[in-house]
């Protein structure tokens, strides 16, 4: 009997160090890496603070998608350098990432959203101990920090806000982005590449001119074979992270719920959202980024649209920079993207 | 005639082997410890850990004789449909702790030798509480730190073996392995898979009394 006990024993401990300790890599000097969530109504947020600790300015990331994660962003390069100087909040959306909570399609709203975003801002203020915040919006993130910036009260809490190739108008951005992918399949015909496939591509199109959110996966994926969402994958560099132990089939399940389920004004975004008449609202200093090779929301028009359109005095936008980045230049051109961000936040913080 | 007859000599030969239990209550409980490896198979792969404990109450018996080399050495196999009582953990680091009772169903065939194979149904209750501090902002706008998890539906099954050390010998140990899935709901109005290995080791209480 003793000896059934020490084994019971041995196992009992084996299996309980085994389960609860896994070591967690500790920030270096002065640098921060906690872990939160936001609760909002039935909902956690889940809410990552890295970066300089002294530092009382912080830049909060909006992740695109809709439905994607902040949680990997971090691994982006671009963050390195950043969090050398700068808290960085990381935060995953309602229905998005990893976020937990049971979400009734009638709270996927871009009009939640943006109160959820004020909830980071003020958790950021106070928690995270950041005087100074900016908000750093990317694809469906920039749409979305657009929108909430239509607020004033919202703009009051901000220093500023750098928004990269926005999704301000996905209405009219769907319909400019098919015509880019038909002139890329016009272009890859005359080429004699893939007739077939290229030709069927072209006829896709033909049956599905609107582009819904039952269209936006394949719409995606001819967009991928022509670099319309990367440009050149090879100046992409990333690093290694630790990441939460999540469940990653509520990520895969997320990444299908929120574009389909996504509203603005009680109609999908993917039909109606449209900011333009309210750009001339927005009065903060902002940075504005646009990749030349954008076939997800082209550059030209989009980009001119906003920059006429936008009320801020204070905006900084170079039509001359980022020629080699498709949809998301952080990504691809991480060196010049770093330099503008320092330069932005310090002369607006 | 002759299809009476011959029927009647089946119907006789049909429960021959089963052991007569007559006036003899044979019980048998389990006292059980296992880990789990609740396994993401998706990349990149992720393995999160926890352990369970739970009790096996056997509900039907009903052994079986083989023919064994000689009538001195008969091969009994064992028939058993138990309750199991369950709670459990699964750890998850800066995500949460699925904490979870399932009064679990299960049916075990043990080989004369004590080899066994159990299959067992699951419906029970998960609660996931967060692993990190949860803060809310209240009604004057700061922020307070609150307990916060969400409750689960949890609906699945798992396929074990194992050997029954008490079964030949006279120490009263089993130790198992096996794999089950198992969906917790809701999640977005979704069920969220889970897929897990389990091994376990059980002390066995057998007692047989007239």
């Amino acid at each position: 009997m003793q000896l059934n006990f020490k084994i019971l024993s041995i196992l009992f401990f084996a299996v309980a160090v085994l389960a609860g300790c896994s070591p967690d890599p500790k920030p270096n000097g002065d640098q921060v890496d906690n872990y939160y969530f936001v609760k909002v109504d039935n909902v956690a947020l889940p809410v990552r603070v890295c970066g300089n600790i002294k530092s009382d300015v912080a830049i909060i990331f909006i992740h695109g998608g809709p439905g994607g994660s902040a949680q990997g962003e971090r691994g982006n390069i671009y963050w390195k350098e950043i969090e050398k100087y700068y808290k960085v909040i990381y935060y995953d959306q309602r229905g998005s990432g990893v976020t937990q909570g049971n979400v009734p399609p009638s709270e996927m709203s871009i009009e939640q959203f943006s109160e959820d975003l004020d909830n980071i801002v003020d958790f950021t203020k106070q928690v995270a101990k950041a005087s100074k915040v900016f908000i750093h919006g990317a694809s469906w993130g920039g749409g979305l920090a657009t929108y909430y910036l239509l607020d004033t009260t919202h703009q009051n809490k901000l220093k500023g806000a750098i928004i990269e190739s926005p999704a301000y108008d996905i209405k009219n951005g769907a319909v400019l982005s098919i015509q880019w992918m038909l002139h890329k399949a016009d272009s890859m015909i005359a080429l004699g590449k893939n007739l077939d496939y290229w030709n069927n591509c072209k006829n896709y199109y033909s049956i599905h001119p609107i582009l819904t959110y039952n269209e936006f996966k394949q719409h995606q994926s001819y967009l991928t074979q022509v670099y319309g969402l990367v440009s050149n994958g090879a100046n992409i560099q990333v690093q290694s992270i630790s990441t939460p132990k999540v469940e990653l089939a509520l990520g895969y399940s997320n990444a299908e719920f929120a574009p389909a389920t996504l509203t603005y004004e009680g109609q999908s975004i993917f039909t109606h959202l449209d900011l333009t008449s309210k750009l001339n609202q927005i009065k903060l200093p902002v940075m504005l980024v646009w990749g030349a090779q954008d076939g997800l929301l082209p550059k030209n028009n989009l980009a001119e649209k906003f920059v006429t359109n936008v009320g801020s005095l204070n905006l900084k936008y170079d039509d001359t920079k980022y020629l080699l980045s498709a949809h998301l230049p952080h990504f691809e051109e991480w060196q010049q993207f770093d330099v503008d961000t320092k330069a932005f936040v310090e002369a607006n913080k | 005639m002759m299809y009476t007859l011959s029927s009647a000599i089946a119907q006789d030969n049909k429960y021959k082997d089963i052991i007569k239990t007559d006036g003899l209550k044979n019980k048998k409980y389990l006292a059980s410890i296992s880990g789990i490896a609740d396994m993401e198979l998706f990349k990149p792969v992720n393995i999160n850990l926890g352990m369970s404990f739970s009790g096996s109450i056997r509900l039907l018996y009903k052994p079986k004789l083989n023919k064994g080399k000689s009538v001195y050495s008969p091969r009994i196999i064992e028939r058993e449909i138990y309750i199991k009582p369950t709670v459990g953990y699964i750890y998850r680091k800066r995500y949460n702790t699925a904490l979870f009772f399932i009064p679990e169903i299960a049916y075990r065939h043990t080989f004369y030798k004590g080899v066994f194979l159990e299959l067992n149904m699951d419906v029970g209750y998960m609660f996931t509480k967060m692993n990190a501090p949860v803060y809310e902002r209240q009604d004057d706008g700061t922020f307070k730190e609150v307990f916060f998890g969400h409750h689960n539906l949890m609906l699945g099954g798992k396929l074990v073996a194992g050997y029954d050390f008490s079964k030949n010998m006279r120490t009263p140990l089993a130790i198992n392995f096996g794999t089950g899935v198992f969906y917790r709901y809701p999640s977005n109005q979704k069920w969220i898979r889970h897929i897990y290995a389990e091994v376990g080791l059980s002390y066995v209480f057998r007692r047989a009394k007239e």
